[in-house]
């Protein structure tokens, strides 16, 4: 009987030792840098060396509010985070349906050339992409020339310029870099489904749209589920290119989101220490969010993704 | 349960970041140590006046010991930490050539203007204590690479390379202010006096394509709102250029812009202020807050929405950068730009002949800001790594006297012998016909001069120590070809005849300086305080309010929109402590003011 | 046989149904074409004459065609030695990051691991981190991993959003497999290789694609890491054509030489150079895509286990 539990003891250890190494990589290189953080409550400016830095406490977390002006320009800040944040939660089922109606298509060269087409976009920079949209947009471009010609307008429309419905536009470009590259993991996970569940919804005479509904999307829920935590957890860092490169004066107020906001703050304050608070402050919330997503999962689906 | 295991992750999160810190700051203090034991003494340098360097020149001269001769039997591959650089790897063609057989060096550049994160490259390679083996960097950099010991002390070499010793006064000036030493060699120094300004235009002034002018009877300017009609005229008679492609009277773009709109700080030259930071720096040594509703920045703010009014600005200018403005001005599709430099999109002896040049016009209320030549260094300097050994020391101390040299100069100011210019019976040099186009056409290069390309093989490292206006000492010219008397001679076209005969003076400068309307402030080379942290942090706030508010100022709907917004933006920038800023941007260009004064 | 099964089915096929074919073709179309367009323009404006391309005239077929665009950026010098240095590290890094990240996913999905959710949260966790570059610098040169190609490597190897694919992927293989392995006297190992493998090779297709682009795209490691020009690999040689254009603002301020300043403006990149220089970086890894996409093929599962 001890025995018994010595080996499934054993055993467990034995899985554990498999992994051992993998481990040691990540505290290598993860986990041991992260004595950096001290940084934050420092006043570290390379070349000076971190002994002669100054300790300054909380002073770099207290100076992002410490006036109503800068309070009320952070709350725009978040906004814009929250917003855009929240409409990429939100439509985070786009690639999963892409890949599921992709999947429908019967014609095997059509759907491969849509398949590798749509992930395009991709490859393309995000400098490169403004200058694509440049070119196209504005004033002079293919879009207004088109409009105008049509007599649809009577002046060019600077869209680019426009501070209407920057969000959505952001989230159309984004939608448009990353839908076909996203949905490539839909793709994988639908070619795991078993065949011979579809080949007995057809002899019981489902259509398309039932088989959808209650094979292949039920099936693709544990990896949409999956990603939606992770996307959570990373619902204060929406990337800082994309808005970079399209903000302009006009736009700013509602282009500036979080990253691009400390990006703006901390790029030629010549001060490391900065950049770190700010990093380190968003991994807190990060993880947290990670927590309590993962905590609503457990109380409402039953099952923890962590 | 769960509760517990994010302690767990937590605790040992929180642990091993202890633990591991404590060993980090052990490496810290590693670097750190250097920096103490080579701490120069704290020392207030006397002030060398011009007669005494020229008295120490001649003394070193004579004892100078001759330079340590080096071997070049082995190639050496020097790390160039290189800010001024547009290029990283290893400098390849016809420069690339020369330096590998003359000294048998390969030169590997790192620059960390095109690593996309400069800022980064250089906060680690400094933490990690090793920059590169010859070190190009901002003064204000320089000395704080110095002071914690990153910088090679060359005082005990410098005397034996007589190349270097040309410029002995200033180097000396310039590292008087660090403490004992020679620490760092200026750059784009040269012999011509501290107030001498040797070009033939200025650096900013309006700039009209001359036929159109022409063409609308070369009506005098006598303010900005004349010139505002100029250019809705021309761009009423020529609403497109020649290919049919939408024209306008300014085009401007927005990924130049600093602490305020750089289209605009270009403009404040015009009415004697260049605008550094949060303040405005004017001709007579007078420093004003941006914010001055008198001052410069103000004023060409309201020349550019005045502009808008009138229908002649870029409706893409706030959104296009650099390369579509730059397409635009190629294609004579903008009618107004202000650089010297921009002429050499706008010009050329062909276009010069028909009389289509842009040329500079000066308006009748102008003072224009111009500083002279460098004369004591342009604000990046040369230094050495610390880490290196002193036979290598040795051999970069060799290539810097060769880069300060009558021949190395040419070599970087010019190009090759026989393919770039050519030598005259009377000792000068004239450019070949692939010269003219070196910047313009691609100059393919015999292989066995180094093969490639021109502009490829050229000097990647960017950046001179001696500047070009400088006379060599071979021929009693400048370096550069725009002063040579054979490049003046082919650059006489219909269009320079023609402004001369307009305005009675040889150029723009001569016009300039003869009118009263310019005199060039004394430049000076000199290492400015670095922001602290919470200065760093009230400018890269402050920045955006400024840029975006002058956008949508440029672009306001009226009068009442244009004060609105501006007075919007300093009611802003109070909340961000622009206030403390101006204080301390005050405070740090007021050596330059006194130094300027000095001068005269 | 199957075939004859889809003619019989398409014969019964509903209304509703081949709508949904209809609307699916239509949809696709459009998103195809908004996805292909954009290259196309980028191709056809690199090939065009360069002063028509920059008057932004070339939108639908190409004018004054020319090949100079490629061949001046293929003669950038070292690109040879780039190209090898990335394939390596893509090959090299793909198939670390796969191995890793297929048997890790795998071992994490093992219930009876010893404190096996400490671990798995603990490597979960990094990808929210962000320790500064400075530390990280520190580290990587302490391991002599700067100026080292395994510094393009070893970091790579855990990726966490891999491990979490993966791990998703193996639960849902159904639990028999294992078991049945397992009666048979299998240990881990051999389940792994010989029963798992096979199995999960659709996601480890995937995980290969991200790794691969991941690998080739990246040039931020170079940057800080490596000076040994003998290392640099494409996308950094590249990268900065990219960049050039923003460095020039500096000179805005300088006024020493009219003709040297002009000089260094135009040597700044011009879009039509750039985009050549995109597309000749993206068209060798969009080849990575088409030859991973046939192990995405389905129907090995349950039917495996219940013969």
């Amino acid at each position: 009987m001890l025995s018994k539990i010595d080996k499934k003891k054993w055993y467990s250890i034995k899985l554990f030792l498999y992994v051992l190494p993998f481990l040691v990589l990540v505290l290598l290189f993860a986990y041991y840098p992260l004595y950096g953080w001290l940084y934050a409550f420092y006043d570290y400016r390379p070349p000076r060396p971190f002994s002669e830095a100054e300790f300054v406490g909380l002073k770099w977390f207290k100076s992002l509010v410490e006036n109503p002006v800068k309070v009320s320009q952070l709350l725009q800040v978040l906004k814009n985070t929250f917003v855009m944040s929240g409409i990429t939660l939100g439509t985070s089922w786009l690639p999963m349906i892409f890949a599921v109606f992709l999947n429908e298509i019967r014609c095997i060269p059509f759907r491969k050339f849509v398949q590798t087409v749509t992930t395009l976009p991709n490859f393309i920079s995000w400098v490169l992409v403004y200058s694509l949209a440049f070119s196209l947009f504005n004033s002079t471009g293919m879009v207004n020339t088109l409009l105008l010609n049509l007599g649809l307008i009577k002046e060019p429309v600077l869209l680019l310029q426009s501070s209407e419905h920057v969000w959505l536009t952001q989230w159309l470009w984004l939608t448009w870099k990353n839908l076909g590259w996203a949905a490539i993991m839909y793709i994988a996970a639908i070619s795991s489904i078993d065949d011979e569940l579809f080949q007995a919804a057809k002899v019981d005479g489902a259509t398309r749209m039932q088989m959808i509904r209650y094979i292949t999307i039920p099936s693709l829920l544990p990896t949409f589920f999956v990603l939606l935590m992770m996307n959570i957890g990373n619902f204060l860092s929406n990337g800082m290119e994309q808005y970079y490169v399209f903000q302009n004066a006009f736009n700013k107020d509602y282009i500036q989101v979080l990253d691009l906001y400390v990006y703006n703050l901390a790029m030629g304050s010549g001060s490391y220490s900065v950049s770190v608070a700010l990093s380190m402050l968003k991994s807190v919330v990060s993880v947290i969010l990670l927590i309590c997503a993962n905590s609503i999962s457990k109380m409402t689906r039953g099952e923890s993704f962590l | 349960m769960k509760k517990r295991i994010v302690a767990t992750l937590l605790a040992v999160v929180m642990t091993t970041s202890m633990i591991l810190s404590g060993c980090g700051g052990g490496g810290q203090s590693e670097t750190a140590s250097p920096a103490e034991e080579e701490a120069p003494a704290e020392e207030a340098a006397p002030e060398s006046d011009a007669a005494e360097a020229a008295d120490g020149e001649e003394a070193s001269t004579d004892e100078a010991a001759a330079a340590p001769t080096v071997s070049h039997d082995e190639e050496l591959t020097l790390e160039v930490y290189d800010v001024a650089s547009n290029y990283q790897g290893l400098q390849s063609g016809w420069y690339g050539k020369i330096l590998k057989d003359k000294f048998n060096i390969v030169l590997n550049i790192i620059a960390p203007q095109v690593s996309g994160d400069g800022e980064a490259l250089y906060q680690t390679r400094t933490a990690a204590g090793n920059l590169g083996d010859i070190i190009l960097l901002d003064n204000a950099d320089m000395l704080e690479c110095i002071d914690v010991g990153l910088v090679a002390d060359m005082s005990a070499e410098i005397k034996s390379y007589p190349n270097l010793m040309r410029y002995w006064e200033q180097i000396e000036k310039f590292n008087a202010g660090i403490g004992d030493g020679i620490w760092a060699i200026p750059t784009e120094m040269n012999t011509n006096g501290p107030t001498a300004y040797m070009a033939e235009t200025v650096s900013s002034m309006p700039r009209i394509p001359w036929d159109f002018y022409t063409e609308l009877g070369r009506p005098d300017l006598n303010t900005l709102d004349d010139l505002i009609q100029v250019l809705v005229d021309m761009q009423a008679a020529h609403p497109t250029n020649e290919a049919g492609d939408k024209a306008y009277g300014i085009t401007m773009w927005k990924d130049w812009d600093s602490t305020s709109i750089e289209n605009v700080n270009q403009l404040t030259k015009w009415y004697g202020q260049e605008v550094n930071g949060s303040v405005l720096i004017g001709s007579d040594h007078s420093i004003t807050p941006l914010t001055d509703k008198n001052g410069a920045y103000y004023k060409m703010l309201r020349f550019f929405f005045d502009a808008n009014q009138s229908g002649i600005v870029d409706p893409d200018s706030a959104t296009q950068d650099w390369t579509s403005a730059n397409d635009k001005m190629k294609q004579k599709r903008t009618y107004l730009v202000w650089n010297n430099w921009m002429q050499g999109f706008t010009n050329s002896p062909e276009i010069g002949e028909k009389g289509a040049n842009y040329m500079g016009m000066p308006i009748a209320d102008m003072t224009v800001f111009q500083t002279s030549d460098y004369y004591y260094g342009s604000g990046r300097v040369f230094g050495i790594g610390s880490q290196v050994d002193d036979e290598k020391k040795a051999r970069i101390m060799e290539f810097l006297d060769w880069l300060a040299s009558p021949e190395g100069c040419t070599v970087q100011h010019v190009g090759d012998e026989g393919i770039i210019y050519t030598v005259n019976d009377d000792g000068t040099y004239t450019l070949t016909e692939d010269g003219y186009n070196r910047f313009t056409t691609e100059i393919m290069i015999p292989e066995e001069l180094g093969g490639g390309n021109w502009t490829d093989g050229n000097n990647q490292v960017n950046q001179w120590i001696v500047q070009g206006y400088d006379t060599n000492p071979v021929n009693g010219e400048s370096y550069v070809p725009d002063l040579w008397a054979s490049y003046l001679e082919k650059n006489n076209t219909k269009t320079n005849k023609e402004w001369k005969e307009k305005y009675g003076a040889e150029n723009e400068v001569e016009y300039l300086k003869s009118n009263g309307m310019m005199t060039p402030v004394p430049s000076i080379n000199m290492s400015l305080a670095i922001d602290t942290t919470d200065i760093g942090l009230i400018r890269s706030q402050c920045k955006t309010i400024v840029c975006d508010a002058s956008w949508k100022a440029i672009f306001a709907a009226d009068e009442a929109g244009f004060e609105a917004i501006w007075d919007d933006m300093c009611s802003q920038l109070e909340g961000f402590g622009w206030n403390d800023l101006v204080a301390f941007d005050t405070e740090k260009y007021q050596p330059v003011i006194d130094a300027r004064k000095a001068v005269k | 046989m199957s075939r004859e099964i889809a003619l019989k089915k398409r014969r019964h096929e509903s209304f509703g149904d081949r709508m949904v074919s209809v609307v699916c073709y239509i949809v696709f179309g459009i998103c195809a074409l908004l996805c292909l367009y954009p290259f196309y323009y980028m191709f056809i404006n690199t090939i065009s004459a360069n002063d028509l391309s920059s008057r932004g005239v070339i939108l639908f077929w190409p004018q004054g065609v020319h090949w100079k665009n490629y061949s001046s950026a293929l003669g950038i010098d070292g690109l040879f030695q780039a190209a090898k240095i990335s394939l390596m590290r893509t090959v090299l890094g793909t198939f670390c990051t796969v191995s890793a990240s297929a048997f890790l996913g795998f071992m994490f999905s093992q219930d009876k691991m010893w404190h096996r959710k400490v671990w798995y949260r603990l490597v979960i966790a990094t990808m929210y981190f962000n320790a500064g570059i400075i530390p990280w610098f520190l580290v990587m040169k302490n391991m002599h991993l700067t100026n080292n190609f395994w510094g393009y490597i070893l970091p790579m190897i855990v990726s966490p959003f891999h491990i979490v694919l993966t791990k998703t992927f193996v639960e849902s293989v159904p639990k028999e497999l294992q078991e049945a392995a397992e009666i048979d006297g299998a240990g881990i190992l051999t389940i792994f290789f010989k029963v798992m493998i096979p199995v999960i090779k659709p996601i480890m297709a995937t995980v290969a694609i991200f790794a691969a682009v991941n690998q080739w795209n990246a040039f931020q490691d170079t940057l800080l890491l490596v000076t040994d020009t003998k290392l640099y690999p494409l996308q950094f040689v590249l990268y900065q054509y990219l960049n050039q254009a923003s460095s020039l603002s500096a000179l805005a301020n300088t006024s020493s030489s009219s003709s040297l300043a002009a000089a260094a403006a135009t040597t700044q990149t011009a879009t039509s150079i750039r985009m050549t220089i995109t597309i000749i970086v993206v068209l060798p890894i969009m080849c990575v895509y088409p030859f991973f996409q046939k192990y995405f093929v389905k129907g090995i599962m349950v039917g495996a286990v219940k013969g």
